[in-house]
């Protein structure tokens, strides 16, 4: 799946960065460049960093607590 | 006429999600074309244009309800890398929109809103349908295998 639209970088290429102890939007950013440019993406780059998370999107429902729009879709 | 806040917020949430369809969808429309799976594309394409409708029915509700339909807000955009990991994608996400419309339906009830409520149990179906074809369909490339069902595509 394409996670980085405008960087073309995929779920594969995210979840490789998490297990390189990515833990951070930032993080991936640095390691992969997903999320770089629009930051569309961190929702999706928040989700896939799923427990490995130590931190947010830094998008609006992230900074509301809303895990909902940040692709957490066990309450959708 | 003035609607419950709350109503007017699902409804936003499931226009966000209406409108993320119609983009996945005609994306996975026009790769499948790219790709010469036509009638896959084909397919898609029309299922852009009934989550478009869907997106239109809501917005007109929200506008009556006096609220303002949020038209800037997608959630993310599941493009698959191949046909079958977007088939996939776009059924994860159809029954994510029968969770919503559920949920959204009974808190129409809470919210003592039927005409609300009609109008999501009338997407609910459509979304339903949606599942059901994918289901199927999940089932078909499970019997006969990946590349005939790729063949039956093209
Ligand atoms: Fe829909
Ligand atoms: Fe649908």
């Amino acid at each position: 799946m394409l996670v980085c639209h405008c960087l073309a970088v995929n779920d594969r290429e995210v979840k490789a960065a998490v297990g390189q102890g990515a833990a951070t939007v930032e993080d991936v950013i640095n390691l992969t460049d997903a999320g770089a440019l629009c930051g569309g993406c961190h929702p999706s780059i928040c989700m896939l960093l799923g427990e490995h998370s130590q931190g947010d999107c830094g998008g609006d429902a992230c900074l509301a607590g809303s895990r909902v729009l940040c692709g957490d879709r066990s309450s959708v | 006429m003035n609607g419950d806040p709350r109503i007017i917020e699902m409804l936003n949430e499931s226009l966000t999600a209406e409108l993320t369809a119609v983009n996945q969808y005609f994306i996975a429309s026009k790769m499948a074309d790219d790709w010469s799976y036509s009638k896959l594309a084909k397919e898609y394409y029309d299922e852009s244009i009934d989550e478009m409708k869907h997106a239109e029915t809501i917005i007109d509700r929200i506008l009556f309800l006096d609220g303002v339909p949020n038209m800037q807000r997608l959630f993310p955009v599941e493009v698959g890398e191949s046909l079958i990991e977007q088939f996939q994608l776009n059924y994860e996400m159809e029954k994510r929109a029968v969770l919503r419309y559920r949920a959204g339906s009974a808190l129409c009830h809470e919210a003592s809103d039927p005409g609300t409520r009609n109008l999501l149990e009338a997407l609910l179906k459509s979304e339903e349908h949606h599942v059901d074809d994918a289901e199927a369909e999940l089932a078909n490339l499970d019997q006969i295998g990946e590349k005939l069902w790729l063949a039956k595509w093209v």
